[in-house]
């Protein structure tokens, strides 16, 4: 009873030598023995694309002073674009974008003066890209310019996104 | 009693009077939905009824600013698909202009200065599109007067953003409109204008042939405010005063739907 008391290690102790012996195994895990030196840690440089994607899209839904598109970017990206414009006064336009080119998605928001002038309403502003997935998972941009045009007579948008993001 | 006081109190007797003898304008705003239907499409009716204080003819009008509720929804509205010149309304009255820019329509009634009861009705108010001004929507009105103020009279008002409890602010410069040539302008006593698909066809082309269609008119909120649907508008008057007046839409009644 007394032995096996003195061999007993402080709690405290236990956990430190665990979260080591894991830490251990868990770099001898990913780099193997020798690799070490040669895997060590490296900072991905961000890369940049200048972006200048154009999509024709339809109406999906309409609720309210909501007004949801979908269709195909034609451009740098190519992809499936979804667009949800919400219109917050006479003048001005919020919206949510997605879009799904090969390998992941990217997701902003935008605000964006309105005006109508006729058989056409137009918007332009900023889009910030707020999320990416997969190859876009660390994409970044603060201020794309975007642009487009609604068809009132059947709420056909045009939308154009330019600029440079980083991901 | 000093002097002063004695003077004082003068001053105070004048102002009373010259406040008395002074006529001051009063307006009654009246504002409508057609239908009155949560989301729907509708048409808003809109009039004044100007009148004086002292019964003798209010000064001529320079200026309405007619504020709308929050909520409405002019994005998903087809009206207005062209655009009218005020040029061409100018020059060629309303066949100057494609049927596809008419807004709404209305009337008025004014009287000439010269003699009480000489008032005369504008039957014909056209409401239409005209060109945007700095990106803001612009409502060109159309006054076809008959005699004896005969007079087209083009005039426009500027949608503006809104705040607070408004959601756009129509603004309106009304031309003062000679009751004779060089002769003193007439006072507007009453009017009444839509702005909707109301008695509106506009017309498209389907397989070649023109078809006639009813456009899709400004929506009213999915949600009523406590009190009904706020308008408030400011009356200018030539004489420099100003008249406040305010009106709400009631709100619809609840629709029930039946259960099955």
């Amino acid at each position: 009873m007394g032995k096996s008391s003195s061999l007993r290690t402080p709690a405290r102790m236990r956990v430190s030598s665990a979260a080591l012996a894991l830490g251990v195994g868990a770099a001898v895990a990913a780099f193997g023995p020798g690799a070490a030196v040669a895997a060590a840690p490296q900072a991905k440089a961000a890369r940049t694309l200048t972006l200048n994607d154009s999509a024709s899209l339809h109406l999906q839904n309409k609720k309210g002073l909501e007004l949801k598109e979908s269709g195909s970017a034609k451009g740098t990206l190519p992809g499936t674009l979804y667009l949800q414009l919400d219109v917050t006064s006479t003048r001005s336009v919020t919206a949510k974008v997605q879009v799904y080119p090969k390998g992941g998605s990217i997701s902003g928001n935008a605000k964006a003066s309105y005006s109508v002038a006729g058989s056409t309403a137009s918007f332009k502003g900023t889009l910030a890209i707020t999320k990416g997935t997969g190859a876009y998972s660390k994409a970044k941009a603060s201020a794309l310019s975007f642009s487009g045009t609604i068809q009132r007579s059947n709420d056909a948008v045009t939308v154009h996104v330019s600029g440079k993001m980083s991901y | 009693m000093t002097r002063a006081r004695t003077f004082t109190l003068a001053l105070l007797a004048f102002g009373c009077l010259a406040t008395s003898a002074q006529a001051a304008e009063t307006v009654a705003l009246h504002t409508s939905f057609t239908p009155n239907r949560l989301g729907a499409s509708t048409t808003i009716g809109f009039g004044f009824t100007i009148g004086s204080t002292t019964g003798g003819l209010p000064s001529p009008l320079t200026h309405v600013d007619l504020r709308m509720p929050k909520g409405m929804n002019y994005v998903t509205t087809t009206l207005g698909l062209a655009i009218c010149k005020p040029q061409s309304l100018v020059e060629k009255g309303l066949s100057g202009c494609s049927p596809n820019s008419r807004l709404g329509y209305g009337n008025a009634f004014v009287e000439v200065p010269f003699g009480q009861g000489s008032g005369r009705e504008i039957p014909e108010i056209e409401a239409l599109m005209g060109p945007p001004h700095e990106g803001n929507l612009v409502v060109l009105f159309y006054a076809n007067g008959l005699a004896p103020v005969y007079a087209q009279i083009v005039f426009s008002g500027e949608l503006l953003p809104g705040s607070g409890a408004f959601g756009g602010d129509l603004n309106t410069s009304i031309p003062q409109i000679p009751s004779v040539t060089n002769g003193p302008p007439v006072s507007i006593i009453n009017v009444s204008s839509t702005i909707g698909p109301s008695h509106l066809t506009y017309y498209k082309r389907v397989h070649g042939k023109l078809v006639g269609y009813q456009p899709k008119g400004i929506s009213l909120p999915t949600s009523c405010p406590r009190g009904g649907f706020p308008f408030s508008a400011d009356f200018t008057f030539l004489d420099g005063s100003q008249v406040t007046a305010t009106h709400n839409v009631p709100c619809p009644p609840p629709v029930h739907h039946k259960k099955k």
